[in-house]
């Protein structure tokens, strides 16, 4: 691209919109990036490389028909815009026989915004060669994933909205032995070596805990300290459509009993969809703004769903700038009381959870899930981490979790930058606490 | 297209010690309907290229969908730059181009074409599908939707190496909530994605499944929770798929055994040790990559390094033969594998995914299994799966599920579900069930790979009968 992402959109845009009829509204979003990933095994290079991907998706509007499509740009100018223009005539061509959406909805009234991330990126190849050489005695595996993303939207009613943002995000696992590790990560804006070099220095000294012999414990319930990161997986699984209007509306929300008022949470579990301290774009495809803050969960209620402008539609509602998915971007738990130090002698006897992987609905009626312990948990007696424990599966449902059993909340709260990269870089983050409950239950 | 790409790619050749290009082009089309109503018609074109550069020890890749000379060369200097840059730093194996200049081509064969049908007509298909979900006031939400994939696939080496691929993928979906103003129950027909067309869509009556689908679900809201206990499992296709996916697929992939996949989709509880005389199931196991199976949604000829792909039984006879390993995964491992090396589209390195992988029909007829079950549940279609990072301690959940008792079928049950371990569970396999019982299926969304991809795989299996399982429901 010559001229940089944002100045190529705008200008293909300029000129498309030319090309639309009277009666017809264009929309039309970008999404790209310039990454850089690097995967390393047993501390060396497995792969490397760079993605340049730039896709533009194109939705063209008449009266309550819309037609759209995405494509990917080439960067050549002339090129893309010719492939544009022929794309916007086969919109035009499909509108004329799409049937009618009962429920589209897009945004009017213009509102233009523009945001722009400063950051300082590591020179990747001298990363790698510290990353290789700080772990020369190290089994570390992980991802390193590095570059700019941006996104951008414009409407032919005068809207723009630009997000743009250098980030870097690099998530490891160092191994003890077997499936043994200690996990970490280091994300963001602002490369510090010395900052790297002192969270892969704790990893490694984590290592030492986890070479005690293994204990195996028996199926059941045992009081349990979950990490900001183990409640991440937690979160992960609700943000699958729980907090979703069309979910709760279709009786498809593992949350439907808090809606229905037949089930509360602990009065200490607050969780917000909170734009204004997330690292994610604020405008969505269809041109509305994202809400700063949404209480999801209020003092252990439901409070109001992630609305999609489809939804809002649909239902009857105002949309609070929720894509079509309905999925929190920027979730945030509140703290609670339990300090860093007391963690330990609060959880007194049971198990330290670090990790936990691969969750799932057991039972989406009752909130029920299962998932596995994975990485670093320790079996904990008298406030002391005895030995590292086998992977153990729990069933346990969230009601009562975050109910009855929830003891406490960590007072201080971890910022979680999303690592996921299907399809492109994620933008997601999370700020959580870590959770002490009196029970979960192990069932093999 | 294809010709000017490989135009420019055969002058740049030699710039590196050795270069491969992989260039996608994949045109998607869905169509979705939602209680009735029109919902959407998307259109996707994503086209570009990937380029991977080994020079004086070490390899790189570049993608890009900038598809002239000049983002061709650059993306050639880019993954060049990643060779030598990592070079010292790189693990051992990983050079050498797996096959120099492998020739050949693949094609989906289809006999009705989806594409052939006007939108008005694939609507009115759709909306017949549709119909037959909205049976009751007590069905609160219904869908129907296909998604159509055209992937075009060119892969040449600057040995003179040139594989071109076409496919055509039918992705065909159905889903129904039923709701009593308290609880809901779903059933979903999703995982019967294949290569083809409206043929496909034909043979497995697509317009007509709903009824059944409603009906069911309507059922489940009556029913009682499915029971806890040891029982007899006997498990439909739609859920064999996944039983074979989670805990046979995964724990061969040789990368994961490799460590490759730790930090992200896990390890495996298999080891190298264990090919060739570990009993993995029963005798009655017998398990193949099948690349040629017609239809199947991973059928291929050739894997994305380039290799020629053959059927092989990975386990025969319960015995644990081959992993689902690449070339260069056999070459760091010193093991015979198979030709799974593949990436979900230009923007990926290609690593090692199951692709078909079947579960070979056995004798029995479901009536014969049925007969020979005392205690036992049927389970059918998964709704829910969970399974560790070493592939082995798994719990699944259907959507419906049916007691069966002395020999006959019974009661509908809900929320049944069953855990195990892998290492152990397949030697419970106690009945395979014959041809007539099995079913060709296919899901578009294994995720794995740092960073992620997701990546269409197939499995066809018959009806499996366990002995002796963990199973339980829902809370009352």
């Amino acid at each position: 691209m010559t001229h940089g992402p944002e100045t190529y959109f705008f200008e293909l845009f300029q000129t498309l919109q030319k090309a639309i009829g009277t009666e017809q509204t264009l929309l039309a979003s970008i999404h790209g990036e310039v990454s850089n990933f690097v995967r390393f095994n047993h501390g060396k290079v497995r792969q490397s490389g760079t993605v340049e991907q730039f896709e533009i998706s194109l939705k063209l509007i008449s009266g309550q028909k819309i037609a759209e499509a995405t494509i990917t740009l080439c960067g050549n100018p002339n090129l893309d815009l010719q492939r544009l223009s022929k794309l916007l005539q086969a919109l035009t061509t499909r509108l004329s026989f799409l049937p009618d959406d009962p429920f589209l909805n897009y945004n009017t009234q213009a509102k233009s915004t523009y945001y722009e991330k400063k950051s300082a990126l590591p020179p990747i190849h001298e990363a790698i060669g510290r990353i290789t050489c700080l772990n020369e005695e190290y089994d570390l595996v992980g991802i390193l994933a590095h570059g700019e993303i941006f996104t951008g939207f414009a409407n032919s009613l005068g809207q723009k909205n630009w997000f743009s943002q250098p980030s870097f995000n690099f998530d490891w696992s160092i191994f003890s032995h077997s499936d043994k590790a200690a996990k970490g990560g280091y994300a963001g804006f602002e490369w510090n070596e010395e900052i790297l070099e002192s969270k892969l220095r704790k990893t490694q000294e984590r290592l030492s805990l986890l070479k005690a012999p293994q204990k195996t414990i028996r199926p059941g319930t045992y009081r349990v300290f979950l990490t900001p990161k183990a409640v991440s997986e937690i979160c992960g699984l609700l943000k699958w459509g729980s907090f979703s209007k069309k979910s709760i509306e279709t009786k498809t929300s593992s949350l439907l009993k808090m809606v229905n008022g037949e089930k509360n949470l602990d009065s200490r579990i607050n969780i917000r969809e909170e734009s204004e301290s997330g690292v994610s774009p604020r405008f969505n495809s269809f041109g509305f703004l994202k809400q700063n803050k949404i209480d999801l969960i209020h003092a252990g209620q439901f409070g109001t769903a992630l609305t999609s402008p489809r939804s809002a539609q649909e239902y009857g509602v105002d949309t609070n700038g929720a894509e079509n998915h309905e999925h929190p971007d920027s979730l945030r738990i509140d703290g609670g009381t339990l300090e860093e130090s007391e963690i330990l002698s609060e959880l007194d006897t049971g198990l330290y959870i670090s990790n936990l992987w691969y969750l799932n609905f057991s039972d989406r009626n009752n909130c029920r899930m299962t998932g596995m312990t994975r990485f670093a948990t320790f079996w904990v007696e008298g406030g002391r981490i005895r030995a590292p424990l086998n992977v153990m599966r729990f069933d346990d449902s969230l009601f009562r979790m975050l109910g009855e059993n929830l003891v406490n909340l960590t007072k201080s709260t971890e910022r979680l930058f999303d690592s996921s990269t299907y399809h492109r870089r994620s933008t997601s983050s999370m700020e959580l606490p870590g959770m002490l409950l009196s029970g979960l239950t192990l069932t093999l | 297209m294809g010709h000017t790409i490989e135009d420019i790619f055969r002058s740049l050749t030699n710039q590196a010690d050795a270069i491969s290009l992989r260039y996608i082009r994949e045109e998607t089309e869905s169509l979705s309907i939602r209680e009735g109503k029109f919902e959407s018609a998307p259109m996707h074109l994503n086209e570009g290229l990937m380029i991977t550069v080994e020079h004086q020890g070490g390899v790189g890749y570049a993608a890009t969908s900038n598809l002239s000379k000049f983002g061709i060369e650059k993306a050639i200097t880019q993954a060049k730059t990643w060779a030598l840059a990592t070079a010292e730093n790189s693990l051992g194996g990983l050079t050498e181009p797996v096959q120099r200049a492998p020739m050949g081509q693949y094609q989906t064969p289809i006999e009705k074409s989806w594409s052939d049908l006007t939108f008005v007509n694939k609507l009115e298909y759709l909306q017949e599908a549709s119909s037959q979900l909205s049976l009751d006031i007590k069905i609160v939400d219904w869908f129907a939707k296909i998604t159509e994939i055209k992937t075009h696939q060119l892969f040449l080496t600057s040995h003179g190496g040139r594989v071109e691929q076409s496919f055509n993928f039918i992705l065909p979906s159905l889903g129904v909530v039923a709701n009593d103003g308290q609880k809901s129950q779903r059933r979903t027909f999703v995982d019967h994605c294949q290569q083809g067309g409206l043929d496909v869509l034909e043979k497995m009556q697509f317009r007509t499944l709903g009824l059944g689908l409603a009906e069911e679900a309507l059922e489940l809201l009556a029913a009682p929770q499915c029971p806890s206990g040891k029982h007899d499992l006997l498990l439909m296709p739609d859920q064999m798929m996944l039983q074979i996916h989670e805990s046979i697929g995964h724990p061969l992939e040789l990368d994961r055994i490799l460590g490759d996949e730790r930090n992200y989709a896990g390890t495996s509880f298999v080891d190298l040790d264990m090919f060739g005389s570990y009993q993995y199931g029963s005798e009655l196991l017998n398990i193949s990559f099948d690349p040629h199976k017609n239809r199947e949604l991973a059928s291929y000829a050739f894997d994305d390094e380039g290799t020629k792909a053959e059927k092989i039984l990975i386990i025969e006879n319960g015995i644990l033969k081959a992993p689902l390993g690449g070339k260069t995964s056999q070459r760091r491992a010193n093991i015979a594998g198979t030709s799974t090396t593949r990436a979900c589209s230009w923007n990926r390195p290609a690593i090692d995914r199951m692709a078909n992988l079947n579960l070979e029909p056995g004798d029995s007829s479901f009536d014969e299994m049925i007969r020979k079950t005392e205690q036992g549940i049927l389970m059918q279609t998964n709704s829910s799966w969970s399974i560790d990072d070493s592939r082995n301690k798994f719990q699944f959940g259907c959507e419906y599920g049916r007691l069966i008792n002395n020999g006959e079928l019974g009661q509908v049950v809900k929320t049944p579900g069953y855990r195990g371990i892998s290492a152990t569970f397949w030697r419970n396999l106690k009945a395979v069930g014959s041809a007539s019982t099995a079913r060709t299926l296919g899901t578009p969304n294994c995720g794995k790979g740092e960073p992620n991809q997701v990546i269409r795989v197939g499995h066809a299996s018959p009806s499996c009968l366990f002995s002796n399982i963990d199973c339980f429901g829902g809370e009352s």
